[in-house]
């Protein structure tokens, strides 16, 4: 899990990487678009804004070839991370959505509290999923873990 | 300095007549209604022989060479001249050089300057014209001259243009005469509009569509615009504005119209307009009309008679046109009124002997290939294609999304795209493209969406020219790819977006139609992952487009020194830089037949699905405007593979877009067999394109069976009982070297050192001339070459070396069990697969291999495949096989093939891709017996899971060294067979998407195992004996888990 303080941090932390470069055109970008309306940037990734409270039907979910990312635009998220490995699944991995689910672990996993401005990149190899309690206004980014030989536009 | 006319991109021509509609006057109304063009006023061709004269520089060329024809009075060309016919390619003709680039400019960039040594054409034509009356002019029209075209006649220049994709038209008139003149075309390769035409294509030049003069009389019709709206009761209001010239004198004229049928027996309406001149001059609402749409295109005519101030008629005009209607509602663009989404294709003008030059015969086949292809759209990417292809995709019925002449893609190299995009200076040269196109083409019912470029970044002349294209066509939606969140475009558009985004996009819906305007990058073998990318888009109804990239390979027909036959690409005829054979990326092989990808393509597209039901089928009609009334559903039960039952049903009248069942017999009792239920969709009637009884796909539905044929012995009436093979007792033998098996009719020779099988002999010859080894490596598709560069040669897993570790030979009761490890692992690293060989031998002459493996090192990722490799005799090269077929097949693209038995040669088998690469492959193969021409061969039967297979007459280094199928000779010592745990998914990386999850082969651990037996198939059925073998020799457990196949939506 890596937690970004700032577009800044990010930018920095992920610098010359041409999907984390338009990941920040996408977050610059954010308050331009409908809520609820998916965009792309280029084939690296897709992202739309959603409320918080618009989320929630209890499942972990996970995905294979796009990591989720999000970044609080208004509010604040706490969002709950869970190893993959050994999760029960609820829905099977599907290569249409690149989404698979798992039930709640016992306890709960970890929990990242997520404020405006900070960016949050869910590892690849980890379910989440937000509390239902917390009111955000988010971005939602759908980032390809794809990498340096992305010759793609 | 002087700025040359090829240099300034402010200026695009010079006595260019505006854009109009395509359409010809005629002498009579019965000569106008053929729509023959040679018949109408005054049309003289151009095409054809012609002087030509090259040069390397534009100076060169001489007042002579466009004022005096260069041929001797005996009519020989004069030294310096060659004659040649046109339309061609200059360089396709031996002039200049051809060069391929994706997207970069084949010259530095230096805006708005082009090379001063410009490649230069003159072009002479001796046209003879016949006198016409009093008042009338001389048009001279080009439909395709590429870059920069002067005109001259008799020695006088009447014009010049830019825009090597659209038409351009000349008043020759006042230069020219009755009888013999002299028509110059001075035409440069490059100009500033090379700068904004940059799509992915041979960079090549010349007069490649026709031209040809015609007249218009001194009282004519110059152009005409059509629109048809539909009343919300289902009213026609048709609309013409007609713009009647009159030439000074001449007094005013009219136009009387009538609409009719196509055929001219029925008018609809009639009337005359008296002066016109306006937006509308015919406005009639018509009930009852048919409705143009790409499933029932039924064409109208107009009739105009033009006459002049005397009532005099001075010609006659036939245009047709379709009552189509398209509205965009609560973010949905509607045809007609009804819903509808296109299932397309990008196609470029390409013809492996001409290039650009495409003859009209040829485009047509190109259409209604697409047609019996389930295709039901196209993008006309990257320009205005020949105005007649509008007509014939109004007449077959395809949706068009036509798209103008730009594309500056080359910026993108310096990392500025848009550079000329959103510079005004370039204003007018970008407003102009799209005016032109607009102008010409707008009758047309097929357009659905105009389109304004293809990758020039984003910009104000994007702006620009969405205003001038509204302002124009008011009725059509617009598009552009890179105005990605809809700032001015009416449907949103992107490219290669990959399964799940488009899912994303379907979740989260913009409120503006959207398409894919790319995708499916069918570079070589593939493209796989079409039938995912479907489930998306028919889920979501604001998908309402997808045009996989590209229709034709661009390969260009060559005749090697020895008579053999190959098509070149990017850096055959030593042009630098280029980018190889990228443009070898279509679904259709440059001789005009359909590769793989495109049958799969039309299973994926499908308009109608079958599914079982209880009682019956559930049929799901996925055509937009047709019922189901002419489809008929036939039926086939297939036990083992076999055609055992057979009946026709018809599908009914269920309405479009809708589901139902229906009714038709269980499927036959296979008697512990496998049964496999196919249902094959057909047309009954035949159209314009199609034969009676077209099939339009198939489907196949499990009854009963384990999918590896059935598991117990046979227990139908009069089956033979097993065993099949007849049993000997085991001898073995050991020398120095090696050590020999012998059982039943089978002798096994294994090399004590290595483990391997290096003989063995059964059915009274020799079986095995390669040893089978285990493989992970198999010659590289072009949609894995991105996977090459990334993971696979920086860990040298094409040059993996295998060492054996251990041998050991045991002898039981009714076998003997030779069990080898061995690594196989690439050089200088510290990864590999330690592989464990677990030979049966059997006391019938059968043999098991277990093939297991665990990995070491810090490698995870994918694989080409995990399998084995053997080489088998040359002549055993005739193959039965039940399995998936007839056609070769991968675990991401297989739904057009199905599963029975089939037979074929090696050589049949080997697709013939522009450039050699892994191909032949066959999904859930049960079984497969190589033999020769008198039956005795090996058969191989899959155990505990379904093989892929393949078979070659080369070995898989001379594929994967092979630039051109001219390189490969047959492999004189062995067939390659390759029988494989799992093969790895093609996706569509060569441009855009990986393969997905659900068909990665990874480095991992695995275990499976197949029964061989040598057999003359002469004597026995290799289906009865490869049953038979599973149930004489049953496995000992499951084998790992091949890549599963993708879930349902969730």
């Amino acid at each position: 899990m890596t937690l970004f303080s700032s577009r800044e941090d990010l930018a920095t932390g992920r610098s010359g990487v041409t999907k984390w470069v338009r990941l920040l055109s996408a977050l610059d970008n954010a308050r331009a678009v409908r809520p609820g309306v998916a965009h792309s940037v280029g084939d690296s990734l897709t992202y739309w804004r959603e409320s918080a409270t618009a989320h929630g039907d209890g499942a972990l979910v996970a995905h294979r070839r796009y990591q989720t990312v999000l970044a609080v635009l208004d509010g604040e998220v706490r969002v709950e991370l869970v190893p993959r490995t050994g999760l029960v699944p609820v829905m099977p991995y599907s290569d249409l959505s690149d989404r698979e689910t798992f039930a709640p672990v016992p306890g709960g996993g970890d929990v990242v509290t997520v404020s405006p401005g900070q960016i949050l990149a869910v590892p690849i190899d980890h379910a989440w999923r937000r509390e239902p309690t917390t009111t955000a206004d988010l971005l939602v980014v759908r980032l390809t873990v794809e990498g340096a030989t992305f010759h793609n536009k | 300095m002087t700025t040359l006319r090829w240099e300034d991109p402010t200026t695009t021509g010079s006595c260019r007549l505006p854009g109009h509609a395509y359409f010809f006057g005629y002498d009579s109304s019965v000569a106008a209604a053929t729509g023959h063009r040679g018949l109408s006023q005054g049309f003289t061709s151009l095409s054809g022989q012609c002087r030509f004269r090259y040069y390397d520089h534009p100076g060169r060329v001489t007042t002579a060479d466009r004022a005096e024809p260069a041929r001797t009075a005996q009519g020989e060309v004069v030294q310096g001249w060659s004659v040649l016919s046109v339309p061609h390619l200059w360089q396709i003709d031996g002039f200049g050089r051809l060069q391929y680039t994706d997207e970069g400019y084949p010259f530095p960039i230096d805006v708005p300057h082009v090379p001063s040594d410009n490649p230069t054409g003159v072009y002479q034509f001796d046209v003879e014209l016949d006198p016409q009356p009093a008042g009338s002019r001389r048009i001279l029209r080009l439909d395709g001259v590429e870059a920069y075209v002067e005109v001259h006649v008799n020695g006088t220049e009447v014009g010049w243009s830019k825009g090597s994709r659209l038409c351009a038209e000349f008043d020759i008139t006042d230069a020219a005469h009755d009888g013999r003149n002299l028509v110059t075309l001075t035409v440069l390769q490059f100009a500033d509009s090379t700068y904004i035409e940059d799509q992915d294509m041979w960079w090549a030049s010349g007069i490649f569509r026709d031209l040809y003069v015609y007249v218009r009389p001194a009282t004519h019709l110059r152009d005409y615009v059509v629109r048809t709206d539909r009343l919300p009761d289902g009213t026609a209001h048709l609309t013409v504005g007609l713009d009647l010239v009159t030439e000074p004198g001449t007094g005013s004229g009219s136009i009387a119209w009538a609409v009719r049928t196509l055929d001219g027996g029925r008018v609809l309406a009639s009337g005359e307009s008296v002066a016109p001149g306006g937006d509308v001059d015919v406005d009639a609402l018509l009930d009852d009309v048919a409705w143009w749409n790409p499933e029932q295109p039924v064409l109208h005519r107009l009739d105009l008679d033009v006459r002049d101030d005397e009532g005099r008629t001075t010609q006659y005009v036939s245009v047709r046109f379709g009552f189509r209607d398209l509205t965009i509602r609560d973010g949905l663009l509607l045809l007609n009124g009804s819903y509808f989404a296109m299932h397309g294709v990008n196609r470029h003008d390409h013809d492996d002997r001409s290039g650009r030059a495409v003859g009209i015969d040829r485009v047509r086949r190109d259409l209604e290939m697409m047609k019996r292809h389930n295709i039901n759209a196209v993008r006309t990417a990257h320009y205005p294609n020949d105005p007649r292809f509008y007509g014939l995709c109004d007449e077959v019925g395809l949706l068009v999304v036509a798209e103008t002449d730009l594309e500056s893609h080359g910026f993108a190299n310096v990392g500025d795209i848009g550079r000329l995009t959103d510079d005004p200076v370039w204003r007018d040269a970008y407003v102009d493209r799209i005016e032109r196109h607009v102008l010409a083409q707008r009758n047309h019912p097929s357009i659905v969406l105009w389109s304004l470029g293809n990758e020039s970044g984003d910009g104000c002349n994007i702006t620009a020219m969405y205003q001038r294209c509204k302002e124009l066509d008011p009725t059509r939606p617009v598009h552009y790819e890179e105005d990605r969140d809809g700032r001015d475009v009416d449907v949103i558009s992107t490219m290669y977006s990959r399964v799940s985004q488009m899912n994303d996009f379907g979740e989260h819906p913009h409120h503006k139609p959207r398409i894919l305007c790319e995708y499916g990058h069918a570079m070589g073998n593939g493209p796989g992952g079409l039938s995912e990318y479907q489930q998306v888009f028919d889920r979501w109804d604001s998908i309402q487009g997808h045009f996989v990239w590209e229709w034709c390979d661009h390969g260009l027909r060559d005749v090697t020194a020895d008579g053999g036959v190959r098509h070149t690409y990017g850096g055959d005829h030593g042009d630098y830089p280029n980018n190889g054979n990228f443009c070898i990326d279509g679904l259709v092989f440059p001789w005009q037949q359909p590769s793989p990808g495109l049958t799969e393509y039309a299973q994926v597209v499908c308009p109608v699905k079958v599914e079982a039901a209880d009682g019956g089928l559930l049929i799901r009609n996925g055509f937009y405007f047709s019922s189901l009334e002419d489809i008929d559903l036939v039926v086939e039960d297939r036990v083992d593979g076999v055609v055992r039952h057979s009946l026709t049903v018809p599908a009914g009248p269920v309405a479009p877009r809708e589901s139902a069942v229906v009714e038709v017999p269980a499927a036959i009792d296979g008697y512990g067999q496998e049964v496999l239920r196919t249902v094959s969709v057909l047309r009954r009637t035949a159209t314009a394109w199609s034969e009676p009884h077209a099939r339009l796909g198939v489907f196949q539905l499990p009854v009963s069976g384990d999918g590896l044929g059935a598991l117990s012995a046979p227990t139908s009436p009069g089956a033979p009982a097993s065993p099949l093979l007849r049993r000997r007792p085991l001898t073995v033998t050991e020398d120095a070297h090696t050590v020999v098996v012998r059982a039943g009719s089978s002798a096994w020779t294994f090399d004590t050192f290595t483990g391997r099988l290096v003989r063995w002999q059964g059915a009274g010859r020799d079986l095995v001339v390669r040893a089978p080894r285990f493989r992970m490596w198999k010659p590289l598709v072009d949609n894995h070459q991105q996977e090459y560069e990334a993971l696979w040669h920086p860990r040298h897993l094409q040059v993996m070396q295998e060492s054996t570790r251990a041998v050991q030979v045991e002898q039981r009761d009714d076998r003997v069990v030779v069990e080898v490890r061995s690594t196989l692992a690439p050089p200088a690293l510290d990864l590999g697969m330690r592989v464990t060989y677990r030979w049966e031998l059997f006391d019938d002459g059968a043999a098991r291999l277990a093939l297991s493996g665990e990995p070491y090192g810090d490698y995870t990722d994918i694989v080409p495949r995990i399998g084995l490799e053997l080489g088998l005799p040359s002549d055993c090269d005739q193959v039965e096989f039940y399995g998936r077929g007839p056609g070769e097949n991968y675990p991401d693209s297989r739904t057009a093939q199905v599963v029975g038995r089939y037979t074929t040669t090696v050589a049949e088998m080997f697709t013939p891709y522009v450039v050699p690469q892994d191909c032949a492959n066959h999904e859930d193969v049960r079984w497969v017996m190589h033999r020769d021409r008198h039956g005795r061969g090996l058969l191989v039967g899959a155990e505990r899971s379904p093989l892929s297979w393949s078979s070659w007459p080369y070995s898989g280094e001379q594929i994967d060294a092979a630039r051109h199928v001219t390189d490969l000779v047959p492999d004189p010592d062995a067939i390659t067979v390759n029988l494989d745990h799992a093969v790895l998914g093609l996706g569509s990386n060569s441009w855009g998407s990986e393969v997905l999850d659900g068909y990665r082969v990874r480095f991992e651990p695995f275990s499976y195992s197949l029964l061989m037996a040598p057999l003359n198939a002469g004597d026995v059925d290799p289906g009865l004996v490869a049953r038979g073998l599973r149930a004489a020799h049953p496995a000992l457990g499951p084998a790992t888990p091949r890549a599963s196949t993708t879930e349902a939506l969730s």
